[in-house]
């Protein structure tokens, strides 16, 4: 059907040489098996709850996990410089749709991230805005050399600033400090002076506290959330105890699929808390595997980064590296009881087309950059 | 150089990429190139990769600890029990404090009222749709359902709606229900026992150093539910508008059931205030009738006044005291032993029995049983006996049991006493409370001399307790038919009772039976022991409605005591 010897100059054909095997059959895995664990997560809550056909959040899964892998083998074969020109209007185009959900989101569940559009169906703006978000900053700190590297950083940090100010309105902590986290770690590995970010970090630190202190009302929420956690008796633990249980219950093999209660008592378990459903049905081994396919990717990715001399691609494929690795950790941590609780999905794991979404743009980027011939429309042409 | 190579893309000249030299850029450092650190890299993903590790140790950590239906079994972490359990004889759980929720609405907080109206009709049908929209926009606060089930709760929960506000209370529940309402009582909404055993044991209950440790009770409520079924059934026949049985251990004086009818459901919480549900063994407090003739005949034999065969010659079938006739209630002989006089329950016989004993004798005789004191007992409701003045009238009237009043516990306590060989028993409602038999009050001789007597009154066919002569039971027993006075006058309504001992040639219980205003059974069908069946009595004296009653429940109940006696001998 194809050709994909080296004489083949197609399109498909380039990118199927150059593209990082491994690491595409990673992100593959990792899509099949959160559409494999959908259909056993989701088919109860629908029947019993919403009244519909068995699996229709399986075939909503299943749609969102084609057009992802479309998405993904799309983004990977663009040329690098197409990327960044559309970098800049993207960006902003998804901010927009972040101011947007405060003034015409829709409200589920008491958390306000979703807007519902005529045209698309209902999202989750910040989804789209996490990828853009780490290749936008990568793009300032390297590419911007016109300007003063202090406005350089100052400008990604305004843009976090931005994303972050907007979040907590919504109020959605975990991405806040997916995001905080992902920037941070951008920066340092981006050789900031070190002593120059500590005293930021106080400061900022200083603020967030002061935040707290001046509107309890506004951020108080927060505050609670970390008292819950040091003292599991104070508050509202229903959740996070339920999913601590099911861990308990499924022990290292697992119950067996669709034997798990979690996924009926404890609403969004098919995002939220997917990894205790997994782990009740399926065994903390099996845990421990999609961790190690994880590890992998990101293994896989650094190798890139070490080889790599193009500066950039390097950076944003940290960025990026750092954003599954710390998602994947908010995720496993919220499920162990080891943070707070906050919604946080699994990336490729858990249903919701946004997260899905999202999560195919960044591993499109991630193919796109650790292809064989990746610096090559940057440099050159 | 390198400035010019990294400003890029657009430029479309062609050149080789060189090895990137950092150092080229000295003379503005503000703006150089920003390099990527490889060493900060590894250390910033070593950290990624240490704090991953240690979140899927944890994982493991976890399932290593699989217990099998963590979720059936109740994670009471955060769960301090307020007030212990009360379990029966048999570990049976009678009284537990569990956590509920009652679910409300903050209504300011809702924001589609029609979605929440929709969701709260799927989970409540039986809510009234339109009261709720109403309160929703009157009050800022109402409560949807108090006391939710386990699946109310989560089915409210997943609607995830922030209005929806749970409250946590412990409440207490009493799985049985009716069956031992008038022992339990109940507790106000504060934990503060105000009826019943909770509130005798209020404190014991409340004490934080034995909260894990349940009251156990000498009842058992198998014998409890079986009796009640019994005295449910008789209401069919007999028509009573309450009954009242109690059974007892005779040498330890424990308690095995208590039962008074109408009961309630103690879950329901309800207020009970009508004299119908008074707890007619203990606080009850009655003119029992010719059950007191055991008494007089003990009396005549410990007093060794008279002997079971002495002869009563010429007994009159009416005298009159201080004006008020004394009369039989049926044909007896002129002349009858003393035994046969309560075999026969004869009025007058006992009166003479009474007379030849002599009032300060026979009222020390009575008082030795503790009939007329307030009695101590594991109840908030104890009944206090009425007090009143011997005299030679007095005398007559109470050797058969009129115008004497004391509780149907404390007459089971007298029977025991009399029954078990002469000793002293307390009734006690708490398994492993139970007195040593010690102080022995009546003789041996007069407690086996009664004992066949009871079991003639049952056993004879002259007797008037035939029908609880249950095959292999060796029941014993006496009736009392007494007419219930109303505010000092006598109505033609009666109280009757049956109280029985059994097996009589080495007594173990004492079951008492008692219907109030039982009215004639013309279409109840009287098997008597021989095989006779009778229909259509009109009377409605004890023996052909109390005693009925008690036979049903000794041969239901027989069976368990056999097998419980046997085990405890063993």
């Amino acid at each position: 059907m194809f050709n994909f010897s080296r004489e083949n100059t197609g399109t498909i054909a380039k990118w199927w040489r150059n593209v990082d095997r491994q690491i595409l059959f990673s992100f593959i895995l990792l899509f099949l098996l959160g559409l494999f664990f959908s259909f056993s997560s989701t088919s109860s809550i629908v029947s019993e709850k919403l009244n519909k056909e068995t699996y229709f959040f399986f075939i909503k899964h299943f749609v969102f996990v084609l057009a992802s892998l479309f998405l993904l083998i799309f983004i990977s074969i663009q040329r690098k410089d197409k990327i960044i020109k559309l970098l800049i209007p993207l960006f902003v185009v998804s901010i927009l749709f972040l101011f947007l959900v405060p003034l015409i989101g829709v409200e589920v569940k008491g958390s306000k991230r979703w807007i519902d559009l005529i045209v698309l169906p209902r999202f989750q703006p910040i989804e789209f805005v996490k990828p853009l978000f780490i290749i936008f900053v990568a793009k300032v700190i390297i590419l911007d050399e016109k300007m003063n590297i202090y406005n350089r950083y100052l400008i990604s940090f305004f843009s976090l600033f931005l994303i972050v100010a907007l979040l907590i309105n919504q109020p959605d902590l975990g991405q806040s400090f997916l995001l905080i986290a992902s920037w941070i770690a951008m920066v340092f590995a981006s050789g900031f002076n070190m002593i120059i970010l500590i005293i930021l970090g106080v400061v900022s630190l200083s603020i967030f506290f002061i935040l707290i202190y001046f509107f309890p009302l506004k951020f108080g929420y927060i505050f609670f959330r970390i008292q819950t956690f040091f003292n599991p008796k104070a508050g509202d633990n229903f959740q996070s105890q339920k999913a601590l249980d099911a861990i308990k219950q499924g022990g290292l093999t697992g119950q067996g699929m669709g034997e798990g209660i979690l996924k009926d008592r404890v609403p969004e378990a098919h995002t939220d808390y997917i990894v205790a459903v997994i782990s009740e049905e399926f065994g903390a081994l099996f845990v421990l595997f999609i961790v190690i396919v994880f590890l992998f990717i990101s293994y896989r990715v650094l190798n890139k980064v070490f080889t790599e001399e193009d500066e950039f691609l390097k950076l944003t494929l940290i960025g990026l590296i750092s954003l599954l690795i710390i998602q994947t950790f908010i995720h496993i941590g919220v499920n162990t009881r080891l943070l707070p609780t906050t919604g946080m999905t699994l990336p490729f794991l858990s249903y919701g087309g946004s997260s899905l979404t999202g999560s195919a743009i960044v591993a499109g980027v991630i193919l796109n950059f650790t292809r064989k011939d990746s610096s090559r429309y940057l440099t050159n042409e | 150089m390198k400035k010019k190579q990294k400003k890029f893309i657009k430029k479309k000249s062609f050149f080789f990429k060189d090895y990137p030299d950092p150092e080229i850029n000295f003379d503005n450092i503000q703006h150089k190139s920003v390099k990527v650190s490889l060493n900060r890299t590894t250390f910033l993903f070593f950290i990624f990769f240490s704090l991953i590790f240690i979140f899927s140790i944890k994982i493991i950590y976890l399932s290593f600890f699989t217990e099998k239906n963590v979720f059936s079994k109740k994670s009471n972490y955060d769960f301090v029990k307020k007030r212990a359990d009360i379990i029966d004889r048999n570990g049976i759980i009678l009284a537990r404090s569990i956590d509920v929720y009652s679910a409300g609405v903050r209504s300011k907080l809702v924001q589609d009222k029609k979605k929440l109206l929709i969701n709260l009709k799927l989970i409540f049908p039986e809510l009234d749709a339109n009261k709720i929209r109403e309160k929703l926009n009157s009050n800022n606060f109402f409560y949807i359902k108090k006391r939710l089930t386990e699946d109310e709760k989560t089915k409210l929960w997943l609607i995830g709606n922030k209005a929806i506000v749970f409250e946590k209370k412990q409440f207490r529940i009493y799985p049985q229900q009716n069956l031992l309402s008038h022992i339990l009582g109940q507790i106000d909404d504060n934990n503060n026992g105000i009826s019943g055993l909770e509130k005798f044991f209020d404190s014991d209950l409340k004490n934080k150093k034995m909260i894990e440790s349940p009251l156990q009770l000498s009842l058992d409520s198998n014998l409890q539910f079986l009796i009640r079924e019994e005295l449910i059934n008789a209401k069919k026949d007999f028509n009573q508008i309450g009954s009242a049985a109690f059974l007892m251990d005779i040498n330890s004086g424990q308690v095995l059931s208590s039962i008074s009818l109408p009961d309630y459901d103690l879950n329901k919480r309800i207020l009970i205030d009508k004299d119908i549900y008074t707890n007619k063994i203990t606080k009850g407090v009655y003119e029992l009738g010719s059950v007191f003739k055991t008494f007089t005949l003990a009396a005549g034999l410990e007093n060794k006044k008279i002997k079971s065969s002495t002869i009563f010659k010429n007994l009159e079938s009416k005298i009159y005291c201080a004006g008020r006739k004394i009369s039989e209630h049926d044909d007896l002989p002129k002349d009858l032993s003393a035994e046969q006089i309560l075999i026969r329950s004869s009025n007058i016989g006992a009166v003479r029995i009474a007379q030849k004993v002599g009032i300060q004798k026979y009222k020390d005789f009575l008082n030795s049983l503790e009939l007329f004191q307030k009695i101590n007992f594991d109840l908030e409701e104890i009944g206090t006996p009425l007090p009143f003045r011997w005299g030679k009238c007095k005398l007559a009237t109470a050797s058969f049991g009129h115008g004497i009043t004391t509780t149907p516990l404390q007459l089971a306590k007298a029977y025991a006493i009399l029954s078990n060989g002469g000793y002293r028993i307390e009734p006690t409602i708490l398994k492993g409370n139970s007195l040593e038999l010690k102080k022995q009050i009546i003789s041996s001789e007069t407690s086996r001399t009664i004992n066949s007597a009871l079991r003639k009154v049952v056993a004879n066919k002259e007797g008037t307790a035939n029908f609880a002569n249950i095959k292999g039971y060796e029941v014993g027993g006496k009736t009392g038919t007494a007419l219930k006075s109303v505010n000092g006058i006598y109505t033609d309504k009666k109280l009757n009772t049956f109280i029985s001992v059994f097996p009589t040639s080495k007594p173990k219980y004492i079951l008492l039976v008692m219907l109030d205003e039982p009215k004639p059974a013309p279409q109840y069908v009287y098997e008597f022991p021989n095989g006779y069946k009778h229909k259509g009595e009109m009377r409605n004296t004890s023996g052909w409605n109390a005693v009925v009653v008690a036979g049903k429940i000794i041969e239901k109940i027989g069976p368990i005591l056999a097998i419980n006696s046997l085990q405890a001998s063993k």
